[in-house]
Order: structure tokens, then C-alpha cells, then sequence
């Protein structure tokens, strides 16, 4: 568990282009949106892509992502239990 | 007020004005849905040129993008005695993305072909003008853009013609990027519907020739027209409708809203726009006056759209008829609109035409087949208080993170934006600080020439689609694709809500640039504007010359 959350860091770094971060700066805990990491309606578009990529996981809109992208560790058991890849 | 002497539309349901409003008037749309469209993996609905009326089109040695216009024009010129070859003629095309259709199969060396500038350079040359062409890439507001800056250069008399065309074309390039914005309907698109699930694409080229002297008591006019800024956000509209309804005043007198048939909306029928549409229409006081919308026809042909929708609204109006919005049947938004379900008697004869785009720029233009009075404007004095450079100093793209760290913020949005809008971010933002206070936001705005536009983000893009097997196109690197994108990241962080408009010429024209500027302070008077050249070729070769003008207190 402990790898994935860093990978997915290490992603959600590269594709959001959140320069000079690392993963230990982002808590597993804190929310994505609006405070904590402050990402905006496209980031979530990104996430999806993310989880298309990387984990093979299809999201059809925005809206299905709203629990599964409350933080890191949410996004990190969504993976665990629905990755084909 | 400028006269509209001849019209043609381009499109997969016909070839002329005439044979497009009749498709539409039958109800037809040129929208189908495709497995494996342009080698995308997938089903989509487009609206797509049939083989057999796109090999009638496209000409050897151009591209479909110019194949598409030179059609459109040569067919909309032919029904008038305008001369192209007279420098007192200007020829203006309005698109999102010109030529980008092409972009794979160009070699990357050959990538100013691409720059859409030059591309309608070449389409000038073949049809035959002598004056400089623009092109106007303001996004799915470009028709509008382009027939505000026609109607304003024969104005202020710097020309006594205009041809107007807007144009886009399908390519994997815009339908792999609305799909990675998840904006894209697999049926037919429902505009303002309870159960519409986005927008179509489609392509198009749809041209107006506008005169200033010449005409018929009863040519349609462009009366006025109104562009602006949300200020919200690069790709979200603001939910309250705000920009489109400040566009929709700013044109309708009471006098004038009188005299009005319809509104012909944007309608994309992706959730947001229709629901902002809405309350824009109802709060600008439209809501009980009859709402069209016709994307359900061709689906959204972006740069095209604005003049494709007008026409066809001209030619309803000429038979008495309000179009209805096909697609619609159950009400889907919170705003109080009196959307149109069947074919409507009218005998009025005007009628406004709203957009919205990516950007954050929205606008509002109305047309009437008689005269209305026009609002005088009294002339302003303007004064340049400062101007910037910006160059690689042999630092290449580190140069302008740099510039903007010591001069001006840190914040995470700049790091998301390509090169062409770090430069032109940073170039404006360093004219902006601490001069705009005592500004209306409504009253200030930006005007930005460019030849690359966007070019390094778009094959940033392509690389995102270009094998099926790894089709994972990134909504943060497309929506870079449309340079205009950097006038509403500006326009957020220094709260603009004037004009914001993206011009681009196949080179830094002086003369033409000037020419643009002068009408366009004449037209809209603004308190303050942030305008000059901004352009990007690679991280080592970019320019930026800018300028901040300001009213002179009288």
C-alpha cells in the first residue's frame, strides 16, 4: 500500500505539474479540492486519467470521481480494489 | 451599421446558404455516429463531411482546413460585385484550430506552415486579396471576434469591405480533447434538455461579406456587439451567467429588445453552458422572448458556428419562422427561458446570437433587417504608461519561471500553463501590477497578436493520442491548444472583464497591428488595455512586447 500511495503521488506530481513538490508534502489525509492541495475541475479530469493510465480503471465523468478523489488514501483503496492493471 | 450583402455556408448538409437552411428547415442533421472515427479508439457522433462532397471540396495543395474556407468564400463572393483584389477590402477568418487537423503528418520543422496566421495568408493569396488577412482564434467565440473586428475596421473607415469567414474542421486533435474533458455526447447532442449529456463536434465554414456603402434597403446588419470576460475560470463558465448577460445588455436598448424575434443561443448542450445560458438569458430579461438552438443540426463547429447560426436565423426570420431548437423537449435548466420546441410564426425582424468559450470570454451580437439607431460614441485620447520586453536573456524557458518568482507570485497555476501562456502571463502581469486599481473590471481589456499561438502545446497534445493503444489525452495539455486559454487565466488573477481578444498574423505587421488597436478603442473605449505581440517558437526563441494604454482624463 505503503508503494502505490507513493507512485500515485509521484503521478499526480507529473501530470498536474505541481513543480517542486514531493510526495511527503502531500498528506495521505488532507482533501484534494478546494483546500489542501487546491486543485480545480480539469485536475479532476487529470485524476482520471491517471486511473485510466496506470490502473486501468474507467471513470465515465467527473461526478463518479467526487468520493473516490476526497484524498490520497481514498483514491489509494478505490485502486486497490478496482485496478485491471 | 454594416450591411450583409452576401452570405454562404460550407457544410456536410450542403454548399450554399440556400440548400443549408433547407436541410434545416426539413429538420436534418448532418450528426452520425461513428466506431473508429479519424483512428480514434471508440464510437463517436460528429458531424462529418460525406467522402463524396469532401472530395468535391478539398483542392490539391491545400489543406482541408483551407480547402474548406477557399469553398466557402469564393461561393459567398460570387453572388456579389465586392472586389477582393481592391486594398480597400479586408479579409478576416475566425477558428479554434485553423489547420491543426494536419498537424501529424507535418514534419516538426514545418510547423509555421500550421501557424493559422500563415495559413490564411496562403488562402488570401489564392482568392486573390491584396491587403493583410487576420485571423481571429478567440476559441468558440471566434465568429463573433471576427465579425466585431469586421464591423469595426469599416467604421472607422480603415476599410469599405470585409469578408468574414469562420471555420473549423473535425480533427482527432479537438475530438480527443473534448473527450478527455469528458464533454462529448455519444448521440445526437439535446441543447438546454433534461437528458443531454454534452456537445457533438462538427465541421464547418460559414462566411458573411460586409459592406459599409453598398446594399439593399433590406440587407441584413450587424447592429452591435458586445464581447467580454468572466473572469472566473480558463474552462468553466460562471454559473451565474454574469458575462453573457452583462454582453446581452450592453446591445439591447429597451428599444431595440422590442424589436426582437429571438435569441439563437449557444446551446452546446454540455450541462454548464446550457445552465449558464439560462440564467444569463433570464437575468438579462430575454426569458419570455422565443430561445433557439441549433447544434443538434451540425453539432458544435466552433470558429464556425457564430456566422452558421446567424445566417440560418437571417433565413428563418425572412420566412416569418423561428427555428426550433432540435433536440429539445423537457426544460433541464434552472433558468426561465421560453426554449422553442416547434416551428414559430414571427414577424419581427432582429434577433441576438450569444457564445461562450473556453477563456472565459463570452459575447452577444445583434442583427435586424432594418435600421436601428446606433449609440454615438464620443472619441477618447489614449496614453501609453508602460511597456515590457521580455526575451530568453540565454536562459531559455527558466527565464520567465524566474521573472515571474522574483517579480511577480508563486502560484501553483502557472507551473500548468505552456510556454506561449507562461510569456504571455508573466509579460502582462508586469504591466498590470499595481497600475489597474481605479479600473471598472468591466472596463478594461486585452488584445494579444500572435504567429505560434499555442504550437508547442499542440504537439504536446498530439503526442497524448497519436497510437490507439495508448490513448490517454490530458485535458490540462489540450485545453493549452487554445491559445486564447492564457487571456482567461490573465483575466482571473487580474479580475479583467472587458474584451479579451487573440489575434494572429502571419508576422509582427506593425500597420495592421495598429490598425486593430485603433478600431478597437474607437469601438469599445475601454479605461485601460494590455496589448502587443507575444510569441513562442521554441523555449529558447520567444518575444514578448507589450504595452498598458490608458484613457486620457479629458
Amino acid at each position: 500500500m505503503e508503494e502505490l500511495i507513493n507512485n500515485l503521488k509521484l503521478q499526480i506530481i507529473d501530470a498536474l505539474n505541481l513543480e517542486e513538490m514531493t510526495p511527503d508534502q502531500i498528506d495521505n489525509d488532507a482533501p484534494l479540492f478546494g483546500e489542501g492541495l487546491g486543485l480545480d475541475s480539469i485536475d479532476a479530469l487529470e485524476l482520471i486519467v491517471i486511473l485510466d493510465k496506470h490502473y486501468g480503471i474507467k471513470l465515465k465523468s467527473p461526478a463518479e470521481g467526487k468520493t473516490v478523489f476526497k484524498s490520497i488514501n481514498c483514491i489509494a483503496d478505490y485502486i486497490e480494489k478496482n485496478r485491471t492493471k | 451599421m454594416t450591411r450583409i450583402v452576401s452570405t454562404n455556408i460550407t457544410s456536410p448538409l450542403g454548399l450554399t446558404t440556400a440548400e443549408n437552411y433547407a436541410a434545416v428547415r426539413q429538420g436534418r442533421s448532418a450528426l452520425r455516429e461513428l466506431d473508429g472515427c479519424l483512428g480514434l479508439p471508440g464510437r463517436f457522433c460528429v458531424g462529418i463531411f460525406p467522402d463524396e462532397l469532401r472530395g468535391h471540396i478539398q483542392l490539391e495543395g491545400f489543406s482541408w482546413f483551407e480547402s474548406l474556407v477557399i469553398a466557402s468564400v469564393k461561393e459567398a463572393l460570387s453572388h456579389t460585385d465586392i472586389s477582393v483584389s481592391s486594398p480597400r477590402t479586408v479579409f478576416i477568418v475566425g477558428t479554434a484550430t485553423a489547420g491543426m487537423a494536419e498537424l501529424a503528418e507535418t514534419p516538426e520543422q514545418d510547423g509555421l506552415y500550421l501557424a493559422p496566421g500563415r495559413a490564411v495568408q496562403k488562402i488570401a493569396r489564392e482568392l486573390g486579396f491584396v491587403s493583410e488577412p487576420i485571423t481571429v482564434s478567440n476559441a468558440c467565440i471566434s465568429g463573433a471576434t471576427a465579425q466585431m473586428l469586421a464591423q469595426r475596421l469599416l467604421d472607422a473607415g480603415t476599410y469599405d469591405a470585409a469578408v468574414v469567414c469562420g471555420a473549423d474542421v473535425l480533427s482527432a486533435f479537438v475530438l480527443a480533447g473534448f473527450d478527455s474533458f469528458k464533454a462529448l455526447s455519444p448521440v445526437e447532442c439535446r441543447p438546454f434538455d433534461m437528458e443531454r449529456l454534452g456537445l457533438n463536434i462538427g465541421e464547418c465554414a460559414a462566411t458573411l461579406v460586409l459592406s459599409r456603402e453598398v446594399g439593399k434597403a433590406d440587407d441584413w446588419r450587424i447592429v452591435d456587439g458586445c464581447l467580454n470576460n468572466d473572469a472566473y475560470h480558463v474552462s468553466a463558465p460562471i454559473p451565474s451567467g454574469d458575462g453573457v448577460a452583462r454582453a446581452i445588455k450592453k446591445v439591447l436598448s429597451p428599444e431595440r429588445k422590442e424589436r426582437l424575434a429571438c435569441v439563437t443561443a449557444h446551446g452546446t448542450a454540455t450541462l454548464f453552458n446550457d445552465q449558464m445560458e439560462s440564467k444569463a438569458i433570464e437575468s438579462a430579461g430575454l426569458g419570455d422572448i422565443p430561445t433557439t438552438a441549433l447544434k443538434a443540426h451540425y453539432g458544435h463547429t466552433f470558429g464556425a458556428s457564430g456566422i452558421l447560426e446567424a445566417i440560418l436565423t437571417m433565413c428563418s426570420l425572412d420566412e416569418g419562422l423561428v427555428l426550433p431548437a432540435r433536440g429539445f423537449e423537457e426544460l433541464g435548466v434552472s433558468g426561465k427561458i421560453t426554449l422553442c420546441r416547434q416551428l414559430a410564426q414571427t414577424d419581427k425582424k432582429a434577433f441576438v446570437k450569444t457564445q461562450s468559450a473556453f477563456g472565459g470570454c463570452n459575447g452577444a451580437v445583434l442583427y435586424a433587417k432594418e435600421p436601428m439607431a446606433a449609440a454615438a460614441h464620443a472619441s477618447a485620447q489614449y496614453e501609453t504608461l508602460k511597456s515590457v520586453e521580455i526575451g530568453p536573456e540565454g536562459e531559455g524557458a527558466a527565464h520567465l519561471t524566474r521573472l515571474y518568482k522574483e517579480c511577480l507570485s508563486d502560484d501553483a497555476r502557472f507551473y500548468k500553463m505552456d510556454l506561449f501562456s507562461r510569456l504571455a502571463y508573466v509579460g502582462t502581469g508586469l504591466l498590470a501590477k499595481d497600475a489597474l486599481a481605479g479600473c471598472a473590471p468591466e472596463e478594461i481589456g486585452l488584445l494579444i497578436y500572435t504567429l505560434n499561438g499555442s504550437v508547442l502545446a499542440d504537439r504536446k497534445h498530439l503526442s497524448t493520442f497519436s497510437n490507439p493503444q495508448e490513448y490517454y489525452p490530458s485535458p490540462a495539455i489540450f485545453i493549452n491548444t487554445l491559445p486564447n486559454v492564457v487571456l482567461g487565466e490573465i483575466a482571473v488573477t487580474h479580475q479583467i472583464k472587458g474584451e479579451t481578444t487573440l489575434v494572429m498574423l502571419a508576422g509582427e505587421n506593425k500597420n495592421t497591428m495598429d490598425d486593430i488597436l485603433a478600431a478597437t478603442l474607437a469601438a469599445t473605449r475601454p479605461a485601460a488595455l494590455i496589448t502587443g505581440w507575444v510569441d513562442c517558437e521554441s523555449e529558447n526563441v520567444y518575444r514578448a512586447s507589450l504595452k498598458l494604454i490608458k484613457i486620457k482624463e479629458s
